[in-house]
């Protein structure tokens, strides 16, 4: 049973006169309970896909299903008291916080807005409950945000997301600004959260290494298309969209000696001004055969869930006896 | 730091501490406001040597002496008293001026900062209405409407109102794009919820800072109305109409009438953009 | 090549003075890469500006020497360090779009480095520039060279302020983050082009960075900082297997594996609960 369910969602927006295709027919589903990763360098459309999944943003085409209702069909208003069973943690712990407001007030905003029933008392209950829950203490409830480490500012963005029990929670890069070891505890309390509350997360990424410990399946994006999607283990140990390899070999292991023989692209990510006709890594990938540049990109299935857009990869599937046992 | 908090301390001593270590941090902001404080307290509660609407015919065009420390003018007024009492009214109604243009600020930029087509309009009419000279319009409408000192409100209003408005709604505008205000809206707060409860409170430093410069711009507005003649019953002392009498008897050799309340509203100016400069500091500094 | 020695530097605050670094103390010695690592607030990036004469107003080392050929840098007046800034020492800076002056052309910043340090003719400086901007792999250096910092992409850029800073041959390269501005694809082509820049030259790299995986991969040494004091130094073979320091462990364990080193499930849990 899925929690959200993109369809075919495509996304065009204007920046100075200029078309941004910033996604490109995605359908991503999240079941309950279920972390799906979206991976992606800058401008790949992942933190857009996000806000469109947060009904933040309406897509120009596609459809959005939240627990059975379809987002893109409602106005704002109508929109409203969804909000409080669909959340976000963003990427910038500090500028997502209210400069001016106090942290009790911060986290109990929420419920202001969506259990106006509460009194003052029992919500300064439910605060202090949810800042000793994310590893703070009720004396934090009075500073300001700025008086606060990295870790704590987006210990607090947590707090504010999950207090009203959302079912899904959309994790836009929640620990790619803090320093290694803050980062391991803020995901550690993820996922300990995710199991008392059985909560959905998409977590929205540009580190493998970090998907590989909090994703069940991940899904890969380049150019605003999806180019790799699967079950995490699946798709890390087994990548085969010739981006995904890049994307890998690209991160750095700490055990000296232990390197990955680099996938290099070539250049950089264009400018994704044009829907593409044609594959998405045309141009810089090391494996570009002419037909590609006429290939239309879409998913195949590889193995078990575990779909590549790379056309490549799929003349190789039709052709089993060169595959050579490989999975 | 630890040192302070082990002894314990009156209430009042705290304040103290607090005070001093506020001036250590933003002397600007101190000095600023305790001149202005003390100007303002001086026009309504100190005891002045003279009367400043009784003149005195025996005593006129003195020089400053022992009795008459600022001198007298052809009236035979005490200068020093009329200089004095004078802050009476023109810093109260600088203030409701500066008071009421930002309140109309905060009720028309906030909104205004929400992009649409109408507020788009009311933008470009505002810039038709600022292109007037604004001062020879409001000396028009309050030599129209009478001689009547809220007269000189609704001409500071008109002056400063559309700044406020403009300053509130660029500043709106750049708050709107933070990512704190998407989390709210991703929370669920209504338009008006995160108008007040996140973006105001995110503008009034600026805010702060445009109140202490419009104070000023009024001071100065005031002074000009009244040495116009504007806004002004005689004998109630005003530092512009008290300027405008100097000013005719300074060819003849009598500098002290007009030299003191200038140098009034010098000080007077001067602790207010000191004050601005002192927000402006501390808002850079946060 | 450069010997830090109890390089101790302040800063003026509102709450008072802040000792940003406290009595740091490490080598570069020559042909070797050292890197730098630690996390927000460790005092990294002021050791290698206290070194450099580049700390901000209300900043001022207090103690300390950093010999580099023979003179000691923190002693040196402005005039003699921006001789060897540039000349001697090349800096690759974390922004690259904040290392070039976004008004000027780019040929018109070559000029300018050239000019700080050496006289050259514009055509003989503009061959150069071409010749230099090729061996960083910028595509189209006619191009890149009339035109200006915005037109180019953020890895292009980078490519420009290392080609800038190489102008010089200098014997040492201090990279501070030089990667993190960057996408991911793009920060190892830029940290492999620095590494053979490096290599190629003789020269010695100090590299500043909080990412563990590039100290582990492109440098020999390391000099682990935390709170303004080094905690650890020494050979990265040696640190990295086998640290001494409670601090470096943290923070070795606290890094995942890298994704294609992640294999079974299992290794991944143990890899982050414990810390």
């Amino acid at each position: 049973m899925s929690i959200m369910e993109l369809r075919d969602v495509n996304h065009v927006f204007r920046r100075g006169g200029k078309e941004v295709h910033a996604v490109n027919g995605v359908s991503l589903s999240v079941a309950k309970g279920e972390t799906v990763a979206v991976i992606g360098e800058s401008g790949s459309g992942k933190s857009t896909l996000g806000r469109i999944a947060l009904g933040l943003i309406t897509p120009t085409s596609g459809s959005v299903v939240f627990d059975g209702i379809e987002l893109t069909a409602l106005s704002r208003k109508q929109m409203r008291p969804l909000r409080s069973r669909l959340q976000v943690v963003f990427q910038e712990p500090y500028e997502s916080l209210n400069p001016r407001l106090k942290v009790g007030d911060i986290i109990a905003e929420p419920l202001i807005i969506h259990r106006p029933e509460l009194s003052r008392a029992e919500r300064r209950e439910k605060v202090v409950a949810m800042l000793e829950r994310v590893g703070l203490t009720a004396e934090h409830a009075d500073r300001l945000p700025r008086n606060l480490s990295g870790g704590q500012q987006q210990r607090i963005g947590i707090a504010r997301a999950i207090i009203t029990e959302p079912e899904l929670v959309i994790l836009d890069e929640p620990t790619s600004s803090l320093d290694v070891s803050v980062r391991a505890r803020v995901l550690d309390l993820l996922r300990d959260l995710q199991r008392e509350r059985g909560i959905s997360y998409v977590f929205i990424s540009h580190d493998l290494a970090t998907v590989g410990l909090i994703s069940d399946r991940v899904a890969v994006m380049y150019l605003g298309t999806v180019v790799e999607q699967g079950p995490t283990q699946e798709v890390l140990t087994n990548p085969r969209h010739p981006y995904t390899q890049a994307l890998m070999s690209a991160t750095l292991s700490t055990v000296v000696g232990q390197k990955r023989e680099h996938v290099p692209l070539r250049g950089e990510i264009p400018n994704p001004s044009k829907k593409p006709t044609k594959c998405v890594l045309s141009g810089r990938c090391p494996i570009e055969v002419d037909a590609c540049s006429s290939w239309q990109v879409r998913l195949a299935q590889v193995a078990d869930r575990h779909e590549v857009a790379c056309m490549r990869v799929e003349q190789e599937q039709k052709q089993p006896v060169e595959l050579g046992g490989g999975r | 730091m630890s040192d302070a908090a082990a002894i314990p301390k009156s209430p009042a001593a705290e304040v103290v501490t607090k005070i001093v270590n506020f001036a250590r941090v933003s002397p600007g902001i101190v000095a600023g406001v305790a001149v202005l404080l003390f100007l303002l307290l001086a026009s309504f509660l100190a005891p002045l040597p003279y009367d400043p609407v009784t003149p005195d015919p025996t005593s006129v065009l003195q020089p400053p002496s022992a009795q008459h420390i600022f001198g007298t003018d052809a009236n035979g007024f005490d200068v020093f008293s009329r200089v004095v009492a004078a802050g009476r009214s023109d810093l109260p109604l600088a203030l409701a001026g500066t008071l009421a243009s930002l309140v109309i600020g905060l009720l028309v930029g906030l909104p205004l900062s929400v992009k649409s087509k109408w507020s788009e309009g009311f933008m470009r009419a505002l810039d038709a209405f600022q292109s007037f000279p604004l001062i020879v319009l409001s000396v028009t409408i309050v030599s129209l409407t009478g001689n009547d000192i809220q007269n000189i409100l609704y001409a500071i209003v008109i002056i400063n109102g559309p700044r406020f408005i403009r300053l509130i709604r660029s500043e709106a505008l750049a708050i709107r794009e933070a990512r704190f205000i998407e989390a709210a809206i991703a929370t669920g707060a209504r338009p008006r919820r995160v108008m007040f409860r996140h973006i105001m409170p995110n503008v009034i430093d600026v805010c702060l800072v445009q109140c202490s410069l419009t104070t000023a711009n009024a001071v100065i507005v005031i002074a000009a109305l009244n040495f116009l003649g504007i806004g002004v019953s005689p004998p109630t002392p005003t530092w512009g109409s008290m300027v405008q009498v100097g000013a005719q008897a300074i060819s003849t050799g009598q500098w002290w009438i007009a030299i003191w309340p200038g140098v009034a509203i010098f000080i007077a100016i001067a602790s207010l953009n000191m004050l601005a400069n002192g927000i402006q500091r501390r808002v850079e500094g946060s | 090549m450069l010997r830090v020695q109890g390089l101790t530097s302040q800063f003026r605050g509102r709450a008072g003075v802040v000792r940003a670094i406290d009595d740091v103390s490490f080598e570069v010695p020559a042909g070797e890469a050292v890197g730098i690592v630690g996390e927000t607030g460790s005092g990294k990036s002021v050791t290698i500006r206290s070194i450099l004469g580049l700390l901000p107003s209300y900043g001022r080392v207090v103690a300390g020497s950093a010999e580099f050929e023979g003179e000691d840098l923190i002693k040196l007046s402005r005039t003699r360090l921006r001789e060897i800034r540039g000349a001697r020492i090349g800096f690759v800076a974390q922004n690259p779009f904040g290392a070039l002056n976004p008004v000027l052309s780019i040929e018109k910043q070559f000029r300018n480095v050239m000019r700080a340090h050496r006289r050259m003719s514009r055509a003989e400086l503009h061959d150069l520039a071409i010749e230099r901007l090729a061996a960083v792999q910028v595509r189209g250096p006619e191009r890149v060279l009339r035109g200006y910092a915005h037109e180019l992409s953020g890895g292009m850029a980078q490519r420009v302020v290392i080609a800038l800073a190489m102008l010089h041959d200098p014997p040492l390269v201090i990279a501070d983050e030089p990667t993190t501005a960057l996408d991911v694809t793009v920060q190892r082509q830029i940290l492999d082009l620095i590494d053979s820049q490096v290599k190629q030259g003789g020269r010695s790299l100090l590299l500043v960075t909080h990412d563990l995986g590039v100290v582990a991969q492109y440098c020999h040494r390391v000099v682990v900082m935390k709170s303004g004091r080094v905690v650890e130094t020494g050979l990265v073979a040696d640190v990295f297997t086998n640290p001494t320091h409670e601090y470096t462990k943290q923070l070795l364990d606290a890094v995942p594996p890298a994704p294609w080193a992640q294999e079974a499930p299992g290794l991944t849990e143990q890899a982050v609960t414990s810390r």
